[in-house]
């Protein structure tokens, strides 16, 4: 469905992507992880569109990201990115506006679970409200593919657990889910795939019971493994040698 | 493209309102000055109302900066871009937007000027020799409107290339020049060069239609001296008009390119 091939993205000297090459199939819901910095959030915003490559091919559907791949595909990045002027219900008249696939009464029910007022202005919210805000509308598209850039990055353990009720009842009905996060453990009751990201490749990707069974240790631990030498500085790894 | 440009009036709507609320209350004070006969007041409105009137193309262009550049620059930007819609019919809807800001603002400071000529050159006495230094300005109205409307309307026009080339550096120094240092001087200097390249062009057409003497010829009607253009100039002016055009769809063709290609948001 969704297929980077050979994909760079640079800025300046750094690589966000560098070479990455990965394949999302159709239906499935992707865990997408690595620490800070590891190109996660370039990844997305390529195939939303927002993120020009330098090299390498990109395809959705078998077709180069375009006008018509965001008809299919809902992204949220992990900023607050909507229009200062506007109430909570103006963010969904722009939906409605503009993405066919926009379900108003869904996302209408989202704000009430939630516990979000329509008429709010969106440059009043907190940050939580903000971010719930940002997974109502998102979840209310029946996209074909749903990328979700750290949905619970700064949320208070009520709202984590309103968000990741929302998602999962919003998988399952064909669409295909991409979540990304620095910590795996938050995603671990959504998602059935993996794909960890270092240094803007791909390091390890596939289900999570076959990783499971393969390396003999949960996806935690392989994380902690894999991302060691990110987490702590190199003389610490070598005993201070 | 009717949506985009919704959204692009409602984004720019507490500027239109203050803009327009601001002339409108000017000429307000100025009828009250007027028939008040409160000098004062009247004279504070005049000077208000020609500086608007002479800065209303760069409120234009401040208008139609703002709406590329805030999208560029904020992650609400997103929310635009992540639409399916294509980047010409993104950029159109803002350059649309802006154009008819920019002409209604000139629209309703040539009416609040032409009311305010009207009823202070009717109030003075004809033999004035105010209302003599006036009355070719109120004659060329009457008799040669056609040169009023080409000279506002060349401007506009002009207004617009100038906002090509500005959008075009924009979008260089966000895609191409994204990460080197000095890129917005360097936009800057592609903006300056391209800006003197056409007037320089336009100084040749000048040269080569009218020797360099073009201007304003002075003719006398029924009502007096009357104001009018010369073929010559008229010929200069609409080559300079369509001079800007070409240069508004390469530049804006460039800053479309550019968006679509190469610019990360």
């Amino acid at each position: 469905m969704l297929q980077f091939n050979q994909v760079t993205k640079g800025y300046g000297e750094k690589k966000a992507l560098d070479g990455l090459t990965v394949k999302f199939e159709a239906g499935k819901v992707y865990a997408l992880v690595g620490p800070n910095g590891s190109g996660k959030s370039t990844m997305m915003k390529s195939a939303a569109g927002l993120v020009k490559l330098t090299s390498g091919t990109l395809t959705f559907k078998g077709k180069p990201i375009g006008v018509e791949s965001k008809k299919h595909i809902a992204y949220m990045s992990t900023e607050p990115f909507y229009y200062d002027y506007m109430k909570i219900e103006d963010v969904g008249k722009f939906y409605k506006d503009f993405f066919q696939d926009f379900d108003s009464q869904k996302f209408a029910s989202l704000l009430q679970f939630m516990e979000l007022t329509p008429n709010l202005k969106v440059r009043a919210l907190s940050s939580g409200m903000a971010a719930k805000l940002k997974i109502a509308a998102t979840l209310s598209r029946k996209a074909d593919l749903i990328m979700l850039d750290e949905p619970l990055n700064g949320i208070d353990l009520i709202g984590r657990d309103q968000i990741i009720h929302s998602v999962i009842q919003s998988t399952g009905n064909g669409a295909t889910f991409i979540i990304s996060s620095h910590l795996f453990d938050e995603l671990e009751p959504i998602v059935d795939n993996v794909v960890m990201m270092k240094k803007g490749k791909v390091i390890l990707q596939g289900e999570l019971e076959e990783i499971r069974m393969e390396y003999g240790k949960s996806i935690s631990d392989l994380y902690r493994e894999f991302y060691s030498d990110t987490a702590m500085p190199d003389s610490m790894i070598n005993g201070g040698k | 493209m009717g949506t985009l440009m919704k959204y692009e009036i409602k984004k720019s709507k507490l500027l239109l309102f203050i803009t327009f609320g601001v002339v409108l209350i000017t000429e307000l004070a100025w009828l009250i000055g007027f028939y008040g006969k409160i000098e004062t007041l009247s004279i504070i409105a005049t000077i208000l109302l020609v500086c608007f009137g002479v800065i209303s193309a760069f409120i234009g262009m401040l208008f139609s900066i703002t709406l590329y550049n805030d999208d560029l620059k904020k992650k609400s930007g997103y929310m635009l871009f992540m639409t399916p819609r294509s980047t010409i019919q993104i950029i159109a809807s803002k350059v649309i937007v802006s154009f008819c800001i920019t002409v209604a603002l000139v629209i309703l400071l040539s009416l609040c000027g032409m009311l305010d000529f009207s009823l202070f050159y009717k109030s003075t006495d004809p033999d004035a020799l105010f209302t003599q230094i006036l009355k070719p300005i109120a004659n060329t109205f009457k008799e040669n409107p056609g040169t009023i409307i080409l000279i506002i309307f060349n401007l506009i026009i002009q207004v617009f290339a100038n906002i090509a080339i500005i959008y075009a550096a924009i979008a260089l120094s966000k895609s191409v020049l994204g990460n080197k240092k000095g890129s917005g001087f360097i936009a800057f200097l592609f903006w300056l060069g391209f800006t003197i390249v056409i007037s320089l062009i336009t100084s040749f057409v000048d040269k080569i239609v009218a020797n360099n003497s073009t201007g304003f010829e002075f003719a006398f009607t029924n009502d007096g001296l009357s104001l009018s253009m010369p073929s010559q100039t008229i010929t200069v002016f609409v080559l300079a008009l369509c001079l800007n055009l070409v240069f508004s769809v390469i530049f804006y063709g460039i800053t479309i390119w550019l968006t679509d290609k190469k610019l990360s948001l």
